[in-house]
């Protein structure tokens, strides 16, 4: 959080987490490129250099259509926060797998030419179609989005840019997908890898459009301001230790916890990545974000020490068993 | 000199001034943008040293202080969400037109690709 930097915040969680995500890699790429040795023979034997270069493109491609489906899956099923919780690490996987891919494409064939190998491998492009500038344009972002993955540049570009910035990850995806409709499917017969391609862009596409605009028509539908107050609902339906997201029409959400008996409200977006607390519930005496477990008092909107986050509070009050919220933001102390 | 020569040598300079950059601002900068940097080892200043270098020009801003931004609150973060999340949703909905176009000119490309060549077989 935010008493220092450290390269990883290592904890057994994430070693286990990078660990499969690794093995997962390794032997995805082993069994790709033994299995293409062994089972193309003949007139359909390729060579191991190309294969190692399908090997790490396809790795990268799954690796990325896995990272894109778990903001949305974590939207639908709170089953899927854990893998939520060092996607970053996924990220960057990808990144590296991508650049392994990308290296080995430029060196097998742009190393022997007179100009340079990069340069060589751009300019051919496949039938007029410059499918490796858009896998190089997407391998760029990736880089961007690897290379400022580190807390510190979330905390100091603001959540607000650095999520922004990590928005690019929507142009990466339409470019790799470009890349190879335009690229290796051009020259591919069978049309199952165009249907796989065509099937993995589907679900991505269905699974954000999906959420995306439930998250912003549940925004439309919120609960109106009325003389300063936000009518959240029955009281009752907060339980203790548990918390609810308030919708507020023209506002952005409120958390609504219940702690020793008490109502109290704070703004619902984490000060870390801008995770739903409404959605976390009570550890430890703190209302803690389901997306890292950034943790605030409930009722303080404030850190335990030594970790200086705060987020806005609201003033609560029950009036006929129903939860009032004032529409103003208070300060934390 | 083709379009792709003068855009890669032009990533290839804004890499290079951003390297330099990149390595004064973890050596040197760090702990001035971030008091929590502050005795940061050699395994941060190196994992923080490639995004430094790819955003040299915010990097060096930040480092100067040339704008004067405020301390992040949590009322400007809260603020921004709200449009995130529409700018989320819509990016998805141009993404999802682009690659459907995409693979449809693809595939028929293909298609015409092989007829071209079926022709042209002796």
């Amino acid at each position: 959080m935010s008493t220092g930097y450290r390269v990883v915040q290592w904890n057994r969680h994430k070693m286990v987490y990078d660990l499969l995500v690794w093995t997962g890699v390794a032997v995805y790429v082993s069994v790709f490129v033994l299995g293409g040795l062994t089972l193309m023979r003949g007139e359909r034997a390729v060579s191991a250099p190309i294969l190692v270069m399908r090997a790490l493109g396809t790795c990268a491609i799954v690796l990325l259509h896995v990272t894109l489906c778990i903001g949305p899956l974590a939207r639908i099923s709170a089953l899927f926060a854990p893998l939520l919780y060092n996607r970053r690490h996924l990220g960057v996987t990808t990144f590296l797998v991508a650049a392994l891919h990308a290296a080995v494409a430029v060196g097998f064939y742009g190393a022997f030419g007179v100009r340079g190998p990069l340069v060589a491998v751009l300019d051919s492009g496949v039938r007029g179609a410059p499918f490796e500038a858009m896998g190089l344009g997407a391998l760029l972002i990736l880089f961007v989005m690897a290379a400022t993955s580190h807390d510190f540049w979330l905390k100091n570009l603001t959540p607000r840019v650095w999520k922004g910035l990590h928005l690019l990850v929507i142009g990466a995806y339409a470019l790799v997908v470009m890349h190879v409709a335009w690229g290796a499917l051009r020259s591919e017969g069978s049309v199952v890898y165009a249907g796989l391609l065509g099937f993995g862009a589907a679900v991505v596409c269905g699974l954000h459009l999906f959420t995306g605009w439930r998250e912003v028509l549940r925004d439309r539908r919120g609960a109106r301001v009325v003389d300063g107050w936000i009518d959240a609902g029955p009281a009752e339906k907060v339980h203790e230790g548990h918390a609810a997201v308030v919708t507020v029409r023209g506002g952005e959400r409120i958390a609504l916890v219940r702690h020793e008996g008490a109502l109290c409200a704070m703004s619902n977006v984490c000060a870390h990545q801008g995770g739903p607390l409404g959605e976390g519930g009570v550890i430890d005496g703190c209302l803690t974000c389901p997306w890292h477990g950034y943790q605030y008092g409930p009722c303080s909107g404030a850190s335990p020490p030594p970790f200086t986050e705060r987020v806005p509070t609201h003033r609560v009050k029950v009036e006929n068993g129903r939860a009032m919220i004032e529409a103003r933001e208070g300060e934390t102390s | 000199m083709s379009v792709m020569s003068v855009l890669l040598w032009a990533l290839g300079a804004h890499l290079l001034v951003g390297a330099v950059v990149g390595a004064a601002f973890v050596l040197r900068g760090l702990q001035r943008v971030d008091g929590a940097a502050v005795g940061a080892g050699w395994g941060v200043r190196l994992a923080l040293w490639p995004g430094a270098a790819a955003l040299w020009p915010v990097t060096l801003t930040m480092w100067l202080g040339a704008v004067r931004r405020g301390a992040p609150t949590p009322a400007r973060t809260a603020r921004g969400m709200r449009a995130l999340r529409t700018a989320h949703a819509w990016a998805w909905v141009a993404a999802a037109t682009l690659i459907g176009w995409g693979l449809v000119g693809a595939l028929a490309a293909r298609e015409r690709t092989s007829q071209v060549i079926a022709e042209t077989a002796p």
